[in-house]
């Protein structure tokens, strides 16, 4: 025990800065003579000698940071049995503090030379992951080099924040390759920022909105409502941000939800899944994941509460130039067929009796993936020129794909689209999802033979399928829908 | 061994101050507010309307017409003092038994038995900033210290006032606000309305300090006495810690010495703890009647004036009954609309509950 | 663009709201010169004053009642305690006027005012500077309880909490005062009070939490991502009054809840949420709902905090048994 670590000189500081060495190298001192003056974030604190001997090394000079519980002088080796407090107790704040003490300096780990001036290295593999707590030594990853596969231990403790590179990637020696989270190490000499106690400080950056994913119910606070009004709206479904108040300050009545409520006011919710059971009682059956069980939960939902029908029909697309992007089509059709007969762009409340028209068309396009259905949401479509729509379907097709999608591209749609097509199949009753009231479903086109002009003729023919519930519609609105489409779709252009 | 030299390095003095003695004779030269007569008969008349209306108070009470309530009786003069000299922009933080002020600051009988009479309205009066009565024992000198911030901040001429019993001086928060006040220069004015009982517990027992004036010396800030049931000796006394403090010249402590000649409320029996006789000595004291004798020796009052007005301030007070007693009991749903500005969310259930009875 | 911790982050909305409006003061123990114990006010006394930043007499009460008093008086005062350990002095005035002054003067007073405090544990704070009470004050009428967990949240709560017509309590999990960075505009814009924010979506399973949870409970939702499950998290934010509508909905889709809370078990708010999820949310569950807390033990000295404290494990463990429940 001949090494004396600097203590915390107060409670939880970083480090302190040597202002004055009392004593200097070869030096024998005597226990609580006073060492060397040391200037923390507070004040400057005198630090006596933890025990008689030979002072044989200093680590530091005037000006120089000293960490706490990093080695500050070194007495020559002629007493090992005197066990010395200071260093004792330094040494237990940094093995019990695995937590917020331990680790300090070299927040980034940069790639050394791993061979004799190789200027890089590959990543073979990573053996920790971002987040991962490790011991000092622990393998990082297998680099590659010219010459060989190194194993790269890790400089130190402590919990990984980012890795820089993944497998395949070469790293530029002297560049970064992990970076940790720093605990307990404040920049030097920077103030502790606190009286008491030790606050954890570190770089990392949180990406993340201030609101969370979404902020799933918006404060009643902010519309001013009368308590029974409130309650009335919830109950009945009301968005309240809809109604216009009469009262003070247009503060909302009950009248006004009322009134709201005659005229048609629609409502709006979040359509809930339903519980499932925990074991399945099929020996063996695993339970569904992720997208596989939301469309499990949200088909069973929409069978139990929707009352489908579901009209078929042909869309004679001869006219057609050759080319024509088929499902840019569809869509511009649909959109046309929202404008003419609005009933199907709406959502229903089953609870509350209550549907809410809109003037927006949100288009989900049904995809399919080996995850599951997806059903991602082109916003205000009709406001999208074609080619607008194109880069936003690509996109779709993509990032379901690698799963990449933006929940909240996941919601919100008016109306739904499935063209189930282009694999297989002529007609089907595609399933609503609540609170949508429609979804129109596209099959394989196909050739048939028509009376033109009196004459057999082969036309290619579009056949669609349209189911609407029937709660929230009529079967005039739906069928004037599906003809608002046919037109559209047998136009040239 | 010789004599530990010590120095002084702190000394406070007292003072006491009475003009008219208990029978209402001068008891030193007067103030001019002493030949004031129409301002002191101003105040001998809302003196006397307090008494009928503590005296109804007490019957509606004892009748099963009010909750418990706290009677002054005995103590008019302070309240009343306080209410003619502040102006209608100052700040009164009251304890709960100073309707003597507030009744000339926009408070209504009809309000106070309202408060009294288990229903929050009462405090809701006609007086957009003072606070309501204070239960909690001295936690109202903090609101004061605070309102006098508030003023000292926005620069502004006004005074607050902070009227506390003798038993709220034993409290922290009187130390704390008087401590705050001196170190700030706050403009706000403590009275101690020193009436001699907590309760049961008797003044001495309440603080060894032999006046409760001195407590002030600590905080650095000027204090005194004052006779609490001498109308002219409470003016001149109140009338400068005022002026001082409007004028910016910091804060002041006044202990004025009264006594509570009814029980501590209505649900109280002083019997229990104090002898008769000293109540019988206490009542050869009290404020109404020594004003009475110096306004009879001056010329300024009569039999006649004084029959007059025991039934004018009579009738008065059963007016305003009428108002508190034809008061609608509050909707149940009332709990919740003030308890925030809007009513949250989560409370919605529950005011329903309510409102469906 | 900037990127500030939590603390600064305070900082940041009490200088930007300050800025606004004039009525708002800010004042407690050390704040002033000294910027407070940590760094909360830094450069505000140089910014706005001595009539706007000011400290007070060491006295917890006095700062309660005098925030009283302002606020009834028209200002918009946020007062700090230096640590939530040293708040019950000012309790009575909390409870007892801040907490009433709307509802017993009919709204003719009111009491809009911030009360910060520093709260709970880990930062190896001597005696009394760790604890976490925050169901003390979610337990009264009146008040609202606001606990940030992370720099925006910070930012645009406290704004909302200075701006708001009632008393806030606003308390601020010191252990992550600076643990993360983040990128906070400094536009004024308020977050919503009274609402949850839900950080991580998912479907297998909710993690409840608030203040300084966060951290651990995130760690082990990104492990347990990792490992294939799909786990929402929700930040309740406001634990007074609570957004159960958002904790409803998410176990209606989950089915299953682990509430994890750094304060003692009993009463507490983690209680609170456990008591209406059997209300309203018992036919939507495939477990019961396991709370992961600190232990009905006076908080121990710092040797022992993170034996107390929650730990990562303790979560794992709780969600794992809830998930193969």
């Amino acid at each position: 025990m001949k090494t004396f670590n600097l203590p915390d000189l107060g409670e939880g500081l970083p480090d302190a800065e040597i202002n004055e060495w009392h004593i200097k190298e070869g030096d024998i001192v005597e226990a609580d003579q006073l060492l060397v003056s040391m200037e923390t974030a507070k004040a400057v604190v005198e630090v006596p000698a933890p025990r008689s001997g030979k002072v044989v090394k200093f680590y530091g000079k005037t000006g120089d940071i000293i960490k706490t519980h990093m080695p500050l002088i070194e007495f020559e080796d002629d007493d090992g049995s005197q066990a010395m407090e200071a260093h004792h107790e330094g040494k237990t704040a940094a093995t019990t503090a695995a937590t917020p003490m331990a680790i300090s300096s070299n927040a980034v780990f940069l790639l050394p030379d791993l061979g004799e001036g190789l200027p890089d290295a590959e990543i073979n593999e990573w053996h920790v992951k971002e987040g991962d707590e490790i011991e000092a030594d622990q393998p990082l990853a297998s680099m590659e080099t010219a010459k060989a596969v190194v194993e790269v231990p890790s400089p130190h403790s402590g919990k990984i924040a980012k890795l820089y590179g993944k497998a395949g990637d070469v790293i530029i020696t002297g560049s970064p390759l992990v970076e940790f989270v720093v605990t307990g190490g404040a920049p030097v000499a920077e103030d502790a920022g606190t009286v008491v106690g030790n606050i954890e400080v570190s770089n990392e950056v949180l990406r993340e909105s201030a609101t969370g994913i979404k902020p799933m119910k918006v404060s009643g606070n902010k519309i001013k409502a009368v308590p029974a009004a409130r309650i009335l709206a919830k109950k009945s479904g009301i968005d309240l941000s809809t109604v216009t108040g009469s009262g003070p300050h247009g503060s909302i009545s009950v009248d006004d939800v009322k009134k709201h409520l005659g005229q048609g006011g629609a409502a709006v919710n979040i359509p809930v899944a339903s519980p499932v059971a925990t074991r399945p009682s099929i020996p063996g059956a695993e339970p569904l994941r992720g997208v596989r069980r939301t469309m499990a939960i949200m088909m069973s939902q929409s069978h139990r509460e929707v009352v489908p029908v579901t009209i078929l029909d042909d869309a004679d697309i001869y006219a057609w130039p050759k080319g024509t992007d088929i499902t840019l089509r569809i869509i511009r059709a649909v959109v046309f067929a929202c404008k003419e007969e609005p009933a199907l762009n709406a959502w229903y409340d089953g609870a509350a009796n209550a549907r809410k028209l809109f003037d927006e068309v949100n288009l989900g396009l049904a995809v399919d993936s080996k995850e599951g259905l997806f059903v991602p949401v082109i916003n205000d479509v009709a406001n999208l020129d074609a080619k607008e729509i194109r880069a936003t379907v690509n996109r779709f097709k993509t990032q379901v794909q690698d799963r990449t999608i933006p929940q909240e591209e996941l919601r919100g749609n008016t109306i739904t689209l499935s063209n189930f097509g282009v694999f297989a199949g002529r007609y089907a009753n595609p399933i609503i999802v609540p609170p949508s009231v429609a979804i129109l479903g596209c099959g394989r086109l196909r050739e048939e033979v028509v009376p033109e002009k009196g004459k057999p003729a082969i036309h290619r023919v579009m056949p669609l399928s349209i189911t609407f519930d029937h709660r929230a519609a009529t079967g005039g609105e739906a069928t004037r829908f599906l003809a608002a489409v046919i037109t559209d779709l047998q136009k040239e252009n | 061994m010789s004599e530990v030299i010590k120095s002084t390095v702190a000394e406070f003095n007292i003072t006491y101050t009475q003009f008219l003695d208990e029978s209402g004779k001068p008891s030193q030269d007067l103030p001019s507010i002493a030949k004031d007569f129409d301002k002191l008969i101003k105040l001998y008349r809302f003196m006397v309307f307090l008494r009928a209306f503590d005296t109804k108070a007490i019957n509606l009470q004892r009748t099963g017409k009010l909750g418990t309530y706290a009677a002054i009786l005995g103590q008019e003069a302070v309240g009343t003092v306080i209410g003619e000299l502040m102006q209608k922009e100052d700040i009164l933080a009251p304890a709960y038994r100073e309707y003597g002020i507030q009744l000339q600051r926009g408070m209504k009988i009809q309000d106070i038995l309202n408060f009294w009479g288990g229903d929050e309205r009462g405090n809701n009066f006609a007086n957009p900033h003072d606070f309501s009565m204070c239960v909690p024992i001295a936690s109202q000198c903090l609101h004061a210290a605070g309102a006098a911030k508030a003023v000292q901040i926005r620069k502004e001429k006004r005074v607050v006032v902070a009227v506390c019993g003798d038993g709220a001086t034993s409290e922290g928060d009187f130390y704390e606000a008087m401590n705050v006040a001196g170190t700030w220069k706050l403009p706000l004015v403590f009275i101690v309305c020193n009436n001699q009982w907590a309760i049961s517990v008797p003044r001495h027992v309440q603080s060894a300090a032999g006046t409760l004036a001195q407590k002030a010396i600590a905080a650095g800030i000027p204090s005194e006495q004052v006779d609490g049931n001498d109308v002219i000796a409470m003016h001149e006394v109140v009338e400068q810690a005022l002026d001082r403090a409007r004028n910016g010249d910091g804060p002041y402590v006044i202990e004025a010495i009264t006594y509570r000649l009814h029980d501590h409320t209505t649900a109280d029996d002083a019997t229990r703890y104090r002898s008769q006789e000293e109540v019988d000595q206490a009542w050869q004291r009290e404020p109404i009647k020594r004003i009475h004798n110096y306004l009879v020796a001056n010329n300024k009052w009569n039999d006649d004036l004084e029959t007059k007005l025991q039934e004018e301030m009579k009738a008065h007070v059963a007016e305003e009954l009428e108002g508190y007693f034809n008061m609608p009991k509050p909707k149940a749903t009332d709990m919740f609309e003030h308890m925030y500005e809007t009513l949250p969310d989560a409370l919605l259930e529950q005011y329903e509950i309510v409102s469906q009875g | 663009m900037p990127e500030i911790t939590l603390v600064e982050a305070v900082t940041q909305a009490l200088a930007y709201e300050m800025g606004a409006d004039n009525n708002v003061v800010v004042f407690g123990e050390d704040i002033a010169l000294n910027g407070g114990v940590f760094r909360a006010t830094d450069g505000l006394h140089a910014k706005f004053g001595d009539d706007r930043v000011f400290d007070t007499p060491l006295a917890e009460n006095l700062i309660a009642g005098i925030t009283v008093g302002m606020a009834a008086q028209g200002l918009k005062p946020v007062a700090e305690f230096q640590f939530m350990g040293f708040i019950y002095p000012g309790f009575n005035q909390i409870v007892c006027h801040a907490a009433r002054m709307r509802n017993r003067t009919r709204g003719r007073l009111s009491c809009p005012a911030v009360f910060r405090a520093p709260y709970g544990g880990g930062i190896r704070a001597p005696e009394h500077h760790s604890e976490s009470t925050e169901a003390l004050f979610a337990h009264i009428p009146g008040l609202r309880v606001v606990i940030p967990s992370s720099p925006a949240r910070a930012y645009g709560l406290l704004l909302a909490a200075i701006r708001d017509p009632d008393p806030v309590m606003f308390l601020e999990p010191k252990r992550i005062y600076r643990h993360v960075k983040q990128d906070v505009p400094d536009n004024g814009e308020a977050l919503p009070l009274d609402t949850a924010f839900v950080l991580r979506e998912g479907n297998d399973i909710t993690l409840v939490t608030w203040g300084a949870m966060i951290k651990e409970t995130l760690a082990v939702a990104d492990q347990l991502t990792n490992e294939g499950l799909s786990v929402e998290v929700i930040d309740v934010a406001t634990v007074k009054p609570l957004d159960m509508d958002t904790i409803l909905q998410s176990i209606a889709k989950t089915g299953r809840c682990v509430i994890i809370q750094e304060a003692v078990k009993t009463c507490s708010v983690g209680s609170e949420i456990a008591a209406n999820i059997a209300e309203k949310g018992l036919f939507d569950l495939h477990a019961p709902v396991k709370r992961v807390t600190g232990f009905d033990t006076t908080m121990p000295y710092f040797k022992l905090e993170y034996d107390y404290i929650p730990s990562e494990a303790r979560i794992k463990q709780a969600v794992m048994e809830t998930l193969e429940y």
